[in-house]
């Protein structure tokens, strides 16, 4: 029944919206897209938790799509009108068959045409930052890109004109649509830039001239893109040849350690060379400490929460003070430090606590999460999805967190059924977690159950990395 | 995995309300617990029953064009209760489910009163609740007030009759109901969730209270209003053996009368965030620890003697001026379980549910225990 569930599938036609979505989703790479075609149950109602976007490439690749579709139609019945008394059968196959392919051809003649594009935007974007007289900050790094950059740029705007991409433009397009926007220019403008592919960050730091560059971290996240963990840091690096001495910071780590130049500014457990910052609380109203540096040391209280928050504050605090920030501002910046949506966000709705951390890719992130919730005195249920693009790590990594969860406070797992979270929940059970285990489809249907499963006062952590999952 | 029937709907006056408790929280829970394949059972208005796939969630009744897809006779189902309960619906190639256990939440008459416990009972198949002789007990008011007032329990001073009684007896039936002076309350007998109830301060009220009553019901329960009152309710589940409480709980309102608008139309027992209404109860009650233990004390008490078995409301009266607490009426099928209360004494709906199928099945392993047989030779005769 399955199979022919998945035959009639395909002669819908939004099969070919279905086949475009599945491409959107796999980043427009071709070899990806015909490896899950080929092995896909059905190609029927994908778009279960997030729907296509109706992007220029996109449209352009349907357009030409269907009008190839209906051309080769055309061609048919004009000239072999036999094949359809003989073939509705052929006709459909090649529909079935050839719509992917077509997809293909047009998605790579696109691709080739978007690298062409892409040639020209980072000639404007070197033009425009040569030009640009004020400080430029770039941001790299596994993970935290967006945190560190939402924090440095709060902190600096207290005395300086900040711009910075709104979204996470990272992309050479993205970020040249962003300079565009710009009617004057600001003191200073903050990027982050993507590490895809090795390159990627070479492409991009080439034309933005940074004159301070941070590393915000460094794990396994595209790991399965990028193949073996030297790679990652080979990546990262790439940002140092562009970043003037002294202006490089970097996490204290040993795939880092020998790879550094000198006077790298170093930064671990809530300090960052002269400026420590203390975590003395964490709880679900934020975090309190102490800020020290050198003979100014003052109480701070900020509504973020995380193990990572001490140190991007710290980091925050340095680059600000080097940038001509007074001690003022920073501690005004970070006492009105606002919540990253989707980044260890707390909010309460009802009765119940939230901590939504869905944009969450990376292992380090989940046992930070996990670290958080054992802290905290009440019930907690977790959303768990996993982690995409770990490649050959998949089982290691989702074993870990298994181990941590199993011996964590939680009282309550819900699982997002995939490839992933398999590995966690047999790691529950074997390593004898005490808590109640759940599996749910999807994580908005995980959301729509809640009730059933809370009391008040519960603490829901949600985290999930998967394209479609976002909430 | 075990497949669990979920009654709803029915020839009832609670109709409505039933859908409600059916998925929330019992299909919700169900759901999320995931060890069951849920079964719904939807009985229309005029008596049909109907499973559809699309059942799954609520939505499919916030449809306004939800009749028109259960019009055609395709998902009505057919039953065999031959020492087991299967259903099928009637479409070609349905297959017959087995059903392991049902859940009822069905309101009202055709469901609460009895008549499904009965049929349940005759196909052995476990279900959730009362049984039917507490049921009956439940469901007929006046019944309850003579079995508490035998069991010695503290009721409200009461007059009871039937319509033919009324229109035989009319005018003696207002003296024994003035008896009790007013402000009296009139109540349909067999009826829940506060339809048909009205408060009486003269004559002529009382009259037109008890027509109202007997637009619904053919038997009536007239009952003194006590002024200095805390009204009070508390949830309990279990069996003989064993009984857990939730909180007590304050209904609060701004009318005369609690009813139907005031329980279900204005953001029911959580209040109504959108227009700022004032919630629907104080919960748990803020009230003397004395008179907090009295009640469980009570109702614990009145579960055991009605011998009931899964979830129970007892609703008690508190006069304030005479200091006394009275059982005012059970319920074995509070709506939405009174999920909401026992969410506060800390038990999740998912929880809730769970206990309850367990209970279930525990009773019906009691009630395999018997023997049925009783060999006699009266045939030969």
């Amino acid at each position: 029944m399955k199979g022919i569930s998945s035959f009639f599938s395909v002669l819908s036609i939004r099969y070919i919206i279905e086949l475009l979505y599945i491409l959107q989703i796999h980043d427009y790479e071709t070899t990806a897209f015909i490896r899950w075609w080929v092995f896909a149950p059905s190609y029927k109602n994908l778009q279960k938790r997030k729907t296509l976007l109706y992007t220029k490439r996109i449209v352009l690749t349907l357009l030409l799509v269907v009008s190839t579709i209906l051309f080769g139609l055309a061609w048919i019945l004009l000239y072999a009108p036999v094949a359809i008394v003989g073939g509705i059968a052929l006709i459909v196959t090649l529909y079935v068959v050839g719509t992917p392919i077509i997809i293909c051809i047009y998605n790579i003649i696109l691709h080739i045409g978007i690298q062409i594009y892409i040639i020209y935007v980072l000639t404007q974007i070197d033009a425009y930052m040569k030009n640009y007289k004020g400080i430029s900050i770039c941001i790299v790094g596994s993970f935290g890109k967006t945190t560190l950059r939402t924090i440095i740029t709060h902190i600096v705007q207290q005395e300086k004109s900040v711009d910075t991409p709104s979204k996470n433009f990272n992309t050479p397009i993205g970020i040249y649509r962003f300079i565009q926007t710009l009617e004057r220019a600001p003191e200073v403008l903050i990027f982050e830039i993507g590490e895809y592919y090795k390159g990627d960050i070479d492409q991009l730091a080439k034309v933005l001239h940074p004159r301070i560059s941070i590393i915000s971290g460094i794990n396994n996240t595209h790991i399965e893109r990028m193949k073996h963990q030297d790679t990652i840091r080979d990546t990262l690096l790439e940002i140092v040849p562009y970043t003037p001495e002294g202006s490089l910071y970097a996490p204290r780590h040993k795939l880092f350690s020998d790879y550094l130049p000198a006077h790298t500014n170093i930064y671990e457990r809530g300090t960052c060379e002269n400026i420590s910052i203390s975590c003395e609380t964490q709880d679900l109203s934020g975090t309190k400490g102490t800020y020290t540096h050198g003979d100014i040391s003052f109480t701070y209280k900020t509504d973020l929460v995380g193990m990572h928050i001490p140190t991007y504050l710290a980091v925050a605090a340095h680059i600000a003070n080097h940038i001509g920030i007074s001690e003022n501002a920073v501690q005004q910046g970070i006492k009105t430090l606002k919540q990253i949506p989707h980044r260890f966000e707390i909010y309460k709705k009802n009765d119940l606590f939230f901590i939504d951390d869905s944009y969450n890719g990376n292992e380090d992130g989940v046992l930070s999460l996990i670290a958080f919730a054992n802290t905290l005195s009440n019930r907690t249920i977790m959303i768990v999805s996993g982690i995409v693009e770990l490649g050959k790590m998949n089982m290691a990594v989702h074993e870990r967190i298994g181990k941590e969860l199993a011996t964590s406070r939680i009282a309550h797992i819900i699982c997002i059924e995939n490839s992933a979270t398999t590995y966690i929940e047999e790691t529950l059970y074997k390593e004898k977690y005490s808590g109640i285990i759940s599996k749910e489809t999807s994580v908005p249907k995980a959301l729509q159950t809640l009730h059933t499963r809370t009391l008040p006062g519960d603490v829901i952590i949600i985290q999930n990395d998967w394209p479609d999952q976002y909430v | 995995m075990k497949k669990i029937a979920v009654f709803f709907g029915g020839k009832s006056a609670e109709h409505d309300i039933s859908i409600i408790t059916a998925y929330t929280p019992i299909i919700d829970a169900l759901h999320a617990i995931n060890l069951y394949e849920v079964v719904p059972i939807y009985i229309t208005h005029d008596g049909r029953y109907i499973s559809h796939p699309e059942m799954t969630t609520i939505d499919f009744f916030k449809n306004n064009n939800y009749q028109d897809t259960i019009e055609s006779d395709e998902y009505e189902l057919l039953f065999d209760i031959n020492n087991c309960f299967q259903v099928r619906t009637k479409k070609i190639f349905s297959q017959w489910k087995n059903i392991n256990v049902v859940f009822s939440a069905l309101h009202g008459t055709y469901g609460e009163d009895g008549s499904l416990m009965g049929l349940l009972r005759m196909a052995h198949v476990p279900f959730v609740g009362c049984n039917m002789d507490t049921a009956v007990v439940a469901m007929d008011k006046v019944l309850t007030k003579q079995v508490l007032h035998v069991e010695q329990f503290p009721i409200v001073p009461y007059v009871w009759f039937t319509h033919r009684d009324w229109l035989a007896h009319k005018d003696a039936l207002i003296q024994a109901c003035e008896k009790l002076h007013y402000p009296v309350f009139i109540k349909p007998v067999h009826l829940g969730s506060s339809i048909g109830i009205t408060k009486a301060n003269d004559t002529h009220e009382l009259i037109s209270g008890i027509e109202v009553a007997l637009h619904y019901d053919h038997k009536v329960l007239v009952e003194k209003s006590i002024e200095h009152l805390i009204e009070l309710t508390l949830p309990i589940i279990g069996n003989e053996k064993e009984q857990i409480t939730a909180h007590l709980e304050k209904p609060l309102h701004k009318k005369e009368l609690f009813d139907f608008n005031d329980k279900y139309m204005h953001g029911g027992k959580k209040g109504d965030s959108q227009t700022e209404q004032a919630p629907y109860s104080e919960l748990p009650a803020q009230i003397d620890e004395s008179l907090e233990q009295e009640a469980k004390e009570m109702g614990i008490a009145v579960y055991r003697v009605l011998g009931a078995q899964g979830i129970m409301r007892i609703d008690f009266l508190y006069d304030t001026k005479e200091k006394k607490l009275y059982v005012n009426e059970i319920n074995i099928l509070p709506g939405s379980l009174y999920a909401h209360n026992w969410r506060q004494a800390g038990v999740s709906s998912s929880v809730l549910v769970e206990k309850l199928i367990n209970l279930a099945y525990d009773a019906h392993e009691k009630r395999n225990a018997y023997t049925y047989k009783f060999q006699s030779s009266v045939l030969n005769k």
